[in-house]
């Protein structure tokens, strides 16, 4: 079940869900007309770092284990972006950001539920071709850490990357029961990483 | 419960996140992204070199001297869940994070 922004509300007050900094205002106001909260779903920032992967004479191969994230992060370059200088996302080029936000969605003991969540864009940015993620918008329970966006530009013109623009949204939904890792895994397993 | 389990650590694609590789019970290696929070170096930071260190996991299960644990992201290799040697890891508090 997707939670309402009343119950994310809820959920962010009784620790079941935790953003930091915690998106503000809840709720708009004469004062404060833009509230990053939607009847369900809440808009995250994009974080002030871009990593443009390079190519070159390689190939990465999942079933060549070992060191495989020491390899990506040697062939990409990271870099910051300020408002003063901004990313200029090309047709057609992919990069990797992160959320300004930190996310938790805790297990916690006692609980007959638990949070999960989606990252999803925003259809203002899809108008013009941007794609923020492409295949992992899931947040499993338990999860904490910033959400690292895989943005491409699929439209015709360059779009501006600036920090701490609305680039996504959070959609958070109820578990039903608390979820276990499986220890069964672990009999008769011959490969460890299998 | 949680334990630490040594293996090799470099700098991540972003600030506060580092690359992670460590050895299966039976010799395989992983490797993963996590952010730094999740572990513990013995230099006094993560520079560009590769430095020995300690990933925080979770013990799900142990039985005849090895323990099926979760890691705090999801391997390049296969999943979050790897079987170590009891060996490979310390049953200790964290120190402070890098």
């Amino acid at each position: 079940m997707i939670l309402s922004n009343v119950e994310v509300f809820h959920a962010l007050d009784e620790g079941r869900l935790i953003i930091r900094p915690e998106p503000r205002p809840r709720l708009s106001t004469v004062s404060q007309a833009h509230s990053p909260y939607d009847t369900h779903s809440v808009d995250l920032q994009l974080g002030n770092e871009i990593t443009i992967p390079s190519g070159g004479q390689f190939t990465y191969d999942l079933t060549q284990p070992g060191r495989i994230a020491d390899t990506i992060r040697q062939h990409s370059e990271t870099i910051t972006i300020t408002d003063r200088q901004p990313f200029c996302l090309r047709p057609n080029h992919f990069v990797l950001a992160r959320t300004l936000e930190w996310i938790e969605l805790p297990i916690l003991p006692g609980h007959e539920t638990c949070l999960a969540a989606r990252i999803e864009g925003k259809s203002s940015r899809a108008r013009f071709g941007i794609l923020i993620h492409f295949t992992a918008p899931t947040v499993h329970p338990g999860f904490k850490g910033t959400l690292t966006l895989e943005m491409i530009n699929l439209g015709p013109a360059s779009f501006m990357l600036r920090p701490c623009m609305a680039i996504a949204q959070l959609i958070v939904e109820e578990v039903r029961g608390c979820p276990i890792h499986n220890p069964s895994q672990f009999q008769g397993q011959q490969n460890p990483a299998g | 419960m949680e334990a630490l389990l040594r293996c090799r650590i470099s700098r991540g694609m972003f600030s506060r996140e580092v690359a992670v590789c460590g050895v299966t019970a039976d010799g395989a290696e992983f490797s993963l992204f996590v952010p730094e929070d999740f572990v513990e170096v013995d230099e006094s930071e993560v520079g560009t070199a590769t430095v020995d260190g300690w990933l925080l996991v979770e013990v799900l299960a142990r039985e005849g001297g090895r323990m099926l644990v979760r890691l705090p992201g999801q391997t390049f290799e296969n999943g979050q869940t790897v079987t170590l040697s009891d060996s490979q890891v310390e049953f200790r508090h964290r120190r402070e994070a890098v």
